[in-house]
């Protein structure tokens, strides 16, 4: 996920309940999206206060997020207005990060973070900053750029994350016949209520920003709790297809990852299209969607789609999640036989495919 | 010059008019009239003829937009329209009473197109009408051995419309460009 702009210091007001946001030790932001930064923010308050989220010009700690296409331009910015910042590295390959430097890889495990901006304040207190810059940055970035699959070999644990919890909380309403609520502990109100009525709905109390910070967070069952809610009020609340939030849930834990335990050889078909007019349309997903409505194997779709591996393994583990792929025993790969067979010729439907795309 | 054709079908009051509103690049030709037979109870006018949109693609591609009209007495629109079509996409309105099965009778109607899985279906009026939810229309399709596009759509919404033909787009033509 990048964000489009990197220059998104907090506001210098949020201070921790119950401490002293004078005595807490202040984190200024760079490049992070505005969904980490709430979920951030959510994190350093409820951690007792010993850290906030500040302005620049008031912090000992700077938080880099270095996936963010202007991190390096801004922090460079940023380090020669206050050079006493001492960097601390996000990002999703630990190689992008200069030695020396602390990292934490994403997807945050907010206690690994904590403990690395523990760590971070020590060093900024002992003058140890290790001050990082733009030349020892831009050559991590474009090894990453030339390489941006490498981290979509990975598999992850959807037990950890957001997406499973969703799942198993929606089963729960159903076999119960009554909601259930998935609630942010420490934060009364934010939640999410399953309703098995009518098909099933999601009611959505979480800010579109923390739920998606959430959805990136590993171990996250630590950070909720998940009660029965027979009379729970959801006046006000978004309603979501729990289908829906499912798919955004899994394209945002899976990060370019498929599910643990994935068998790239197995030949699978789509039991439908995703639906993509409320759904997140990943990178490639109409391709993918056409050729795996035909059949094919993961590993086939990685060589041959023509689209980042890492797309290919997201567009996967959100259709996992929601329950859309079936065995295919049909030969895989006759897309390449069908190309062709159109009434009108392939470029005059590209062309109209993008232009359908601009208005869209 | 190149002319080329995309068709909007579906039931009476699935939206086909107003999708292709949605997307045409002129005002849209509509030849309604006050209907005159069970029509009337659910609109004050309906498509008698065809609708018509366009979509100019510059160098002289125009792809052009036609709406069939949705009573069965108009059946021999059908045939002089699908001549020379690009695809067909079917609208199925969620609020009518066996909406899977008025599926059914477009894509049998326009069966050269649904055998070569050059088609896409939108549902309109899900807000109003949670069932049969996709699911369910994703099992109705896959028991024709069908898997096409499959969409929940607002035909009011351009947004929509036109991420359902591009959809079709990639399922007629497999060698399209993963960016579009």
């Amino acid at each position: 996920m990048r964000s489009p702009t990197a220059a998104n210091a907090a506001s210098p007001g949020a201070g921790p309940p119950g401490g002293s946001a004078a005595a807490a030790c202040g984190v200024a932001t760079v490049g992070v999206g505005a969904r980490t930064r709430e979920l951030l923010d959510h994190l350093l308050r409820h951690d007792g206060g010993r850290f906030r989220l500040c302005a620049p010009q008031e912090a000992r700690i700077a938080l880099l997020d270095l996936d963010a296409a202007d991190c390096v331009d801004t922090w460079d910015a940023m380090r020669a207005a206050h050079p006493g910042l001492a960097p601390l590295c996000l990002g999703t390959r630990r190689d992008d990060s200069p030695d020396g430097v602390e990292f934490v890889a994403k997807p945050i495990e907010p206690a690994r973070l904590l403990a690395a901006i523990e760590r971070c304040a020590r060093r900024a207190a002992t003058a140890d900053a290790g001050p990082i810059g733009h030349a020892m940055l831009r050559p991590s970035l474009a090894a990453a750029a030339a390489e941006p699959a490498e981290a979509a070999r990975s598999q992850y644990d959807p037990a950890s994350y957001l997406v499973q919890l969703a799942i198993d909380t929606l089963a729960e309403a159903r076999r119960r016949g009554a909601p259930m609520v998935l609630e942010l502990r420490g934060a009364a109100r934010r939640r999410l209520v399953f309703d098995p009525a009518a098909g099933g709905s999601v009611y959505v109390g979480i800010p579109s920003t923390l739920l998606h910070g959430l959805a990136c967070t590993i171990d996250v069952r630590a950070q909720v709790t998940v009660t029965p809610g027979d009379a729970t009020p959801v006046a006000g609340m978004e309603r979501m297809e729990p289908d829906a939030l499912v798919w955004d849930l899994a394209v945002l834990a899976s990060h370019g990852r498929v599910p643990r335990g994935t068998d790239p050889h197995r030949r699978l078909r789509l039991r439908r299209w995703p639906n993509l007019t409320r759904w997140i349309e990943t990178p490639g997903a109409m391709m993918l969607a056409d050729r795996w409505s035909r059949g094919a194997t993961l590993d086939r779709m990685r060589r041959d789609a023509g689209v980042p591996s890492a797309a290919v393994d997201t567009f996967y583990a959100a259709c996992c999640a929601v329950g859309l792929f079936e065995s295919s025993g049909e030969p895989a790969g006759h897309w390449d036989r069908l190309a062709g067979a159109a009434a009108a010729p392939g470029q005059l439907l590209s062309r109209l495919a993008r232009r359908l795309l601009g208005l869209a | 010059m190149n002319n080329h054709k995309i068709i909007f079908t579906g039931p009476v009051g699935a939206g086909k008019t107003t999708a292709i509103n949605a997307l045409s690049d002129v005002p849209t030709v509509r030849t309604d009239h006050r209907p005159s037979d069970a029509t009337r109870l659910l609109k004050a006018s309906t498509t008698v003829a065809m609708d018509y949109g366009l979509l100019r693609l510059g160098d002289g591609d125009r792809v052009h937009l036609y709406g069939t009209p949705g009573q069965e007495r108009f059946q021999f629109m059908w045939d002089i329209l699908r001549e020379g079509g690009i695809g067909v996409v079917v609208l199925v309105d969620n609020l009518r009473a066996h909406p899977l099965d008025d599926l059914d009778r477009f894509l049998d109607a326009f069966r050269e197109f649904t055998d070569r899985g050059h088609v896409a279906v939108g549902v309109t009026r899900m807000d109003c009408a949670r069932e049969p939810g996709l699911q369910r229309y994703g099992e109705h399709l896959g028991r024709r051995g069908l898997r096409p596009p499959l969409f929940e759509v607002d035909a009011r919404s351009r947004r929509d419309v036109a991420t359902l033909v591009r959809a079709l787009l990639h399922a007629v033509d497999p060698a399209l460009p993963a960016g579009v």
